[in-house]
């Protein structure tokens, strides 16, 4: 009877020293975990992908018609796009060396491939890449992909860095809408704001909030917004989402936008750190 | 020796198929319990201290590898897997409806704990109460259908790596 008294004590002992644990001692040691499971989660998650893919292509077959029509479609309006666009590209380069701005892609970027879709624990939003402090990475970067913002760095150990997603309630970032020239806090969130979507996690949809958005300002459906740049922590002008619904808040002073994230965080399969 | 290389053994194969299907994103990201099964079988078959140190170092793995501060998880599977080793001697743990409802049971326990836990974080946004209770619904859903298999399992591996004592001895 003492013995086993003696191993729940032993317990209990150990839990409390590792509630006490200080932050850069609990990341080490979670370092050390994710660093020897990292290439095992690297394989696991290719194959889970694999089988991910092979079941989603099947669904698709049938929407193959369409979804062709719809490209051929997409095409034509992005190539009239691109035609406008360059002439803008051209105007701004002149623009830009007239003036002596930094060249945007003179940001240094870590490419990295994503070897954790979810958070284990299921509370958290993030992803887990297999880069780490050894490939110059550290907490509080953000994280990009070709299409906009993905989140930021959040804990890092020697070969993997874990990201906190933008549609994480905890991830946090100034936004500006381009169009009316509001500023805002995007956040991820749980709910929608309109009460179309309560609780639209449940349906497994990433979404995300901007907040404190003035109350005078004529947000419509489909706004881009991006990021605003104020802070140290995100570059400016990164697209992060599209609006899809706004209402006031609860305090009747602000309106706040329920946002559908430009990147599709279920098949993120490769992502870049802004480094510098 | 042996009896511990079967435990190793079973943990390990726990955390790599805890790493390939972590969550059902359609239950609130409820969490596929293969860890938490595992600890609940050696709470149901072994003694105390196999159990405490089962537990603990299954909820130190799981933290590690998520974003759960360290200790809580070992905390819900140690006070859990207690909790469960009292009722050891009514039950059979050979029968299917042991793992079905100490599994269900257990692991919402366990989700709802971690739950209090991670919200006296001060910086953590909440988390709508709909949302949780599904998360532990949908886990203990997912107990239903994972911990008799675990149990199977580990129930074969107690067979080849020799003799499984019954709790308390």
């Amino acid at each position: 009877m003492k013995e086993k008294n003696v191993y729940i004590w032993m317990a209990l002992i150990g839990i409390v020293v590792l509630f006490n644990f200080t932050p850069a001692l609990s990341v080490r040691v979670k370092g050390l975990f994710r660093d020897i499971f990292a290439p095992v989660q690297g394989v696991t998650s290719s194959y889970v992908g694999r089988v991910r893919g092979a079941v989603g292509q099947m669904q698709e077959i049938e929407s193959y018609r369409e979804t062709a029509d719809r490209i051929a479609e997409e095409l034509f309006v992005l190539k009239d796009r691109v035609r406008s666009m360059e002439k803008v590209v051209a105007e701004n380069a002149e623009l830009r060396r007239t003036l002596g701005f930094a060249s945007r892609s003179t940001r240094r970027v870590v490419p990295c491939e994503v070897i954790g879709q979810r958070d284990l624990s299921g509370w958290w939003q993030t992803i887990r890449v297999n880069k780490g402090s050894t490939a110059g990475l550290t907490i509080d970067l953000p994280v990009i992909t070709a299409d906009g913002l993905v989140g930021r760095t959040m804990e890092v150990s020697r070969r993997t860095t874990e990201i906190l997603l933008i549609t994480d309630p905890n991830c946090r970032i100034s936004v500006r809408m381009p169009r009316v020239g509001a500023v805002g806090i995007a956040r991820g969130s749980r709910e929608g704001v309109s009460g179309r979507s309560p609780l639209a996690m449940l349906h497994g949809e990433h979404l995300a909030r901007v907040e404190y958005v003035v109350k005078d300002a004529d947000i419509r459906v489909g706004d881009e917004v991006v990021t605003s740049g104020l802070g140290e922590m995100y570059p400016g002008d990164v697209p992060v989402g599209c609006v899809r619904s706004w209402a006031l808040d609860s305090s009747g002073l602000y309106q706040a936008a329920e946002l559908e994230p430009v990147v599709d965080m279920r098949n993120l399969k490769y992502v870049f750190v802004v480094v510098k | 020796m042996s009896r511990m290389m079967g435990v190793a053994v079973m943990l390990l194969g726990a955390i790599l198929l805890q790493i390939a299907m972590p969550t059902v994103r359609y239950l609130a990201s409820a969490q596929v319990p293969f860890l938490f099964a595992t600890v609940l079988y050696y709470a149901l078959t072994r003694n105390r201290g196999t159990m405490m140190l089962i537990a603990c170092t299954a909820g130190l793995v799981l933290d590690s590898l998520s974003t759960m501060p360290l200790g809580y998880t070992s905390a819900g599977f140690c006070l859990v897997a207690f909790i469960s080793s009292l009722f050891r001697s009514l039950v059979y743990e050979d029968s299917l409806l042991t793992p079905i409802v100490f599994g269900a049971v257990g692991a919402a326990a366990v989700t709802l704990l971690s739950f209090a836990l991670i919200s006296t974080g001060l910086d953590q946004q909440g988390w709508p109460i709909g949302w949780v209770a599904l998360k532990a619904l949908g886990t203990a859903m997912m107990a239903v259908i994972v911990t008799p298999i675990v149990f199977f399992s580990a129930r074969r591996l107690d067979a080849v790596f020799g003799g499984r004592r019954r709790a308390g001895i």
